[in-house]
């Protein structure tokens, strides 16, 4: 009679074992200790958050945790700042590990503790690791945005607020068809436009919006495109009043090389053209995987949105996208040809540019109202100003397959590119991540591009050593200088320790157990059926059981042959005596 | 020596024999080591069939999956943040107005734009493409070729989302706009055309120059002319504030004024200062004064500030003047709105129809309540387009006490035309 959960920690395998029972007869029967559900446990594995977060900006922790008391189990998540309650969730959550968001608006400055907490449920197994703890440090930082505009177009009056409701902005506007002692608008005035290169470098972001090129200077579209290349971010707006084909002639080099697409300088915008034809824009399929054209969180709900959206009646003429540029969003149309870029992104060196060839974007206030207009523009902003607000970190997730290895497992190393122009710059660069053990040992790991075309790059370690591992990965902007800051500096925590074997899975093997019981004919046992165990009496023979079963013995390594032994070698060693010959 | 290495193996040999049978018998045992969980709720339903001895188990309940949550906490945070704050104008000027931003997806559009609106709005656009002049004007009854009425029926093709030269009524609204360029008058910048309001232009040249400001943007082709225009219009609005802070029908610094065309003016020289124009704040201090004497404390405005009656149809207009100070927490702006409200839901359609000057009334309300949010703007546009439906005739045309229809019914589109946000007019 086995009692068990049926989890092997050694020995031989379960299969094995029964088979060798059944092979002799014995019935094994088998009742298992607890059901296929772990002990009941209720626990935060990981918080996931930004080591530095935006004073007023939404802080966001992304929270792994385990429920195994019940499912679905309706539980409250409760984030405290320092000791005060900030938030609190009510969450479902289903059996297993779900991952949960919670997000707060930091008031203060400085190293804050957040505690997020999970209440405490009857005979759980630990309650210590209800609660967990993480330190933000919170700090003022905005993006610094200019918006250079041409004329009030109708774009400009929904656009100016659409900006100026993202907290982290410090817009300042500079409308060039204003009075001269015209007050800008913006949180952050200016009198004029930046003329320094100094100057240019205080903002992170800048939109050019159908400019007038004559009322901007080629020295001064050479320090713009300075503060691009430095990690900054560019968004050229096309519009009917001055077309791009115009600031092309005018600051050719620079601009041309900045802007993902290609525009015919010769082709000027059709101002007699009556443009009465509608017709739809559609997401591409590297579109609809980019943070900036995520107006929910749900993709469902995203892609039902884009469908949603009115028709346009006008976009600015293209040649073609650049061969390392992403578009974004094109033209519907059967044939390629039909299919024109309409919104196109692509790295810059350490910055990015982003190009829209639509100057009527208001026209997604409908059906919604202003709120996926307002997040569209937020998307871009922040999308732009990244680099500059938190680093190109952000645009790529470095991870393992697991938190914690035994020693000798391999892990699994995952540097997943979430932007898919980052994503090109890095095409054909060799990447690598290192690992370095507690000991200060480093050792490199191969990156390669997954196979499946995923944005992501897969290396492998074995782990030797136990300790907590620090993996990295560092790489530089191609063609920028080896002393410059990194396009990306990424770090990822994981953990090689001794397991208890026992902790590892605390559920039941009902499958194995129930397996072994008929395997060997005996009778099965779970908290199913456990009210009928006093039928294994029963099963079990009171009588002496003979068991009949053929064996093979070498007769060499039988008892009689050993009395024979014994009786040759006492008579060998009897006549030696007598003999005299011992 | 050699006989005990034998009987040492044969021995070694039963015994490994006889451990092997013993491990065997303990079932795989130093590997099975049990460990259960207790006190566990048995489930009322139960898995497939047990070993050979179980009779019948209890079925297992499928364990639910959660509903996902779809909810942005995110944007409703910043949402909920910002609503706390109020409008805030984070420039140095305070015409610039930034409103909360929404929590979420606002359902006020499908809402309000049932099939019935719809109707009633693309009949009332059909009415003005029809009715539009051949010199790109409009007429009404009472004003012939008139620039204020050309101006509301260009707002009007714009609400609907048309721009000069773009969208279903593209041409319309250039020509229309094109009208209004060519009544300029040369030194006085005042847009006016021969058939303004007997009593002084002001009402059409604050309308004309509203609308240019609203295509300025979108008219390239017109060059530096719009501009030039657009200049002396603004200017000619500074110049011809009175000495009460107000303005009156004619575009001169004297006499008195009236609150109906101040509120107007001040209007549109909000949206004058958004397009770039340098308005001093001093002349917006002392027109939205004019407005705050007019005010009474049940939420109504005087025409004039030393008359006695209020009139009924002022009281949108009084809100968006006074909103002009960067305040939409006025403390004069919260009767209106009130008294707007309660005036759309006491009265009857009868009533409101048959009262003067509605549909002009019913525009300025719906600026105001617009910005005031959905709890007031959402019964509000819903009464109004049922007092339109009742006036809407056969062709598609409104109408007002003096048998205006042109005029009216751009208005009327206008407002029926709002929930889509298409037209900067209407702030949120």
């Amino acid at each position: 009679m086995l009692l068990s959960d049926g989890r092997q920690t050694g020995g031989r395998p379960l299969k094995a074992a029964g088979a060798q029972a059944a092979d002799a007869r014995v019935p094994v029967h088998a009742v298992v200790l607890g059901s296929e559900h772990p002990l009941r446990d209720l626990r935060i594995d990981e918080i996931i958050c930004d080591s530095e977060a935006s004073l007023g900006d939404v802080l966001r922790f992304r929270v792994k945790i385990t429920n195994q008391i019940r499912s679905p189990l309706g539980t409250r998540l409760t984030l405290y700042e320092d000791g005060k309650r900030v938030n609190q969730k009510s969450i479902t959550l289903s059996r297993g590990q779900s991952n949960v968001a919670i997000a707060t608006i930091p008031a203060k400055e400085g190293l804050r503790e957040y505690k997020l907490s999970l209440p405490r449920y009857d005979d759980e197994v630990d309650t210590e690791n209800n609660e967990a703890t993480v330190h933000v440090k919170i700090v003022k930082r905005n993006l610094r945005v200019l918006l250079i505009c041409g004329n009030p177009s109708r774009e400009y009056f929904y656009l100016v607020p659409a900006l100026l409701r993202d907290p982290v902005v410090q817009l300042s506007c500079w409308l060039q068809a204003a009075d001269i002692d015209y007050i800008h608008q913006g949180n952050r005035g200016i009198d004029r436009l930046p003329r320094k290169i100094e100057e240019w470098k205080d903002y992170d972001v800048v939109l050019l919006f159908d400019i007038d090129p004559n009322k901007i200077t080629t020295q001064q579209v050479a320090e713009m495109e300075h503060m691009v290349r430095d990690g900054g971010g560019l968004m050229v707006i096309a519009g009917r009043n001055h077309g791009l084909a115009k600031l092309i002639q005018v600051h050719a080099v620079k601009i041309r090389e900045m802007l993902p697409v290609e525009i015919d300088k010769n082709r000027m915008p059709d101002y007699f053209k009556v443009f009465s034809r509608r017709f739809a824009v559609q997401r591409t399929p590297k579109g609809k995987g980019h943070p900036i054209t995520r107006l929910d969180r749900d993709e469902k709900t995203n892609a039902r949105i884009w469908t949603e959206f009115p028709r346009l009646y006008w976009h600015h003429p293209v040649k073609r996208a650049k061969p390392r540029s992403v578009v974004l969003l094109e033209r519907e149309g059967k044939s390629a040809r039909e299919r024109t870029p309409v919104m196109a992104i692509h790295r810059y060196y350490k910055g990015a540019v982003f190009y829209s060839g639509i100057n009527s974007l208001w026209r997604w206030r409908y059906p919604y109202g202003s709120y996926d207009y307002d997040r569209f523009w937020t998307n871009v902003i922040r999308y732009l100003g990244e680099t500059r607000l938190r680093g190109t970190q952000q645009q790529v997730a470095l991870t393992t397959d697991r938190r914690v290895y035994g020693p000798g497992e391999e892990v699994r190393v995952l540097l997943r590119v979430l932007d898919p122009a980052l994503m090109a710059q890095l095409q054909g660069q060799p990447l690598y991540a290192s690992v370095t053990t507690p000991q200060k040992e480093v050792q490199m790991v191969s990156l390669r591009p997954d196979a499946s075309g995923e944005m992501l790059y897969v290396g492998t370690y074995r782990a030797r050593r136990t300790g907590s591992m620090v993996l990295r990965a560092k790489q530089a902007a191609p063609g920028g200088s080896s002393k410059a800051e990194p396009l990306f500096d990424v770090e990822h925590n994981f953990k090689v320790k001794m397991q208890s074997l026992e902790a590892k899975d605390t559920s039941a093997d009902l499958e194995g157990m129930r397996a072994l019981a008929e395997q060997t004919k005996g009778r099965y046992f779970d908290y199913n059926n456990m009210s009928e165990i006093d039928q294994l009496v029963g099963a079990i023979p009171s009588d002496p059981q003979v068991l009949s079963k053929s064996i093979q013995v070498d007769l060499w390594d039988g008892t009689p042959f050993l009395i024979l032994f014994i009786l040759l070698i006492g008579a060998e060693w009897s006549l030696r005596k007598y003999w005299g010959l011992l | 020596m050699v006989f005990a290495q034998v009987l040492g193996a044969a021995v070694n040999r039963k015994l490994t024999a006889l451990l092997a049978v013993l491990i065997l018998l303990t079932a795989g045992g130093a590997g099975l080591v049990s460990s259960g969980e207790r006190g566990r709720k048995r489930p009322r339903k139960s898995g497939k069939k047990a070993g050979k001895g179980a009779k019948k188990e209890p079925r297992k309940e499928p364990e639910k999956e959660p509903k996902k949550d779809k909810t942005d906490e995110e944007r409703k945070l910043l949402a909920e943040m910002e609503r706390r704050k109020g409008a805030t104008f984070p420039g140095r000027d305070p015409a610039f107005l930034v409103l909360p931003r929404p929590g979420e997806r606002s359902q006020m559009v499908k809402e309000l734009l049932t099939p019935e609106v719809k109707k009633m709005t693309r009949e009332a656009l059909e009415y003005l493409a029809r009715t539009q002049d051949t010199d790109g004007g409009w007429s009404d009854t009472q004003f012939q070729s008139n620039t204020g009425v050309t101006a509301l029926c260009c707002m009007a093709f714009m609400a609907e989302g048309s721009r000069p030269r773009i969208g279903k009524y593209g041409k319309h609204v250039n020509s229309g706009i094109e009208f209004l360029l060519k009544n300029v008058k040369k030194g006085s910048g005042v847009i006016a055309g021969k058939g303004s309001y007997q009593y002084g232009p002001m009402y059409e040249h604050a309308l004309s120059t509203q609308a240019l400001l609203l295509a300025w943007g979108d008219m390239p082709w017109k060059g530096d002319d719009i501009r030039k225009a657009l200049t002396g219009a603004v200017e000619a609005l500074k110049k011809s504030q009175r000495q009460d802070g107000g303005w009156r029908y004619l575009v001169s610094n004297q006499g008195n004024s009236d609150m109906s065309v101040t509120a107007n003016v001040l209007w549109v020289l909000r949206t004058a200062k958004k397009c770039g124009f340098t308005v001093r704040q001093a002349s917006i201090d002392k027109g939205t004064n004019y407005i705050r004497k007019c005010a009474l404390p049940d939420g109504t405005f005087r025409y004039r500030y030393w008359g006695l009656h209020a009139s009924p149809s002022l009281g949108g207009t009084g809100v968006i003047a006074l909103m002009n100070q960067g305040r939409i927490d006025h403390k004069l702006i919260p009767p209106a709105r009130d008294r707007i409200a309660y005036d759309y839901r006491r009265y009857t359609i009868k009533d409101l129809k048959t009262r003067r000057y509605f549909v002009y009334g019913a525009f300025y309300a719906s600026l105001a309540t617009y910005s005031c949010g959905d709890k007031y703007w959402l019964p509000w546009h819903k009464k109004c387009a049922a007092v339109f439906k009742s006036m809407q005739r056969e062709d598609g045309e409104f109408y007002d006490q003096d048998d205006n229809l042109v005029y009216p019914t751009a208005m009327a589109a206008i407002i029926l035309q709002a929930p889509l946000g298409y037209l900067p007019i209407y702030e949120r």
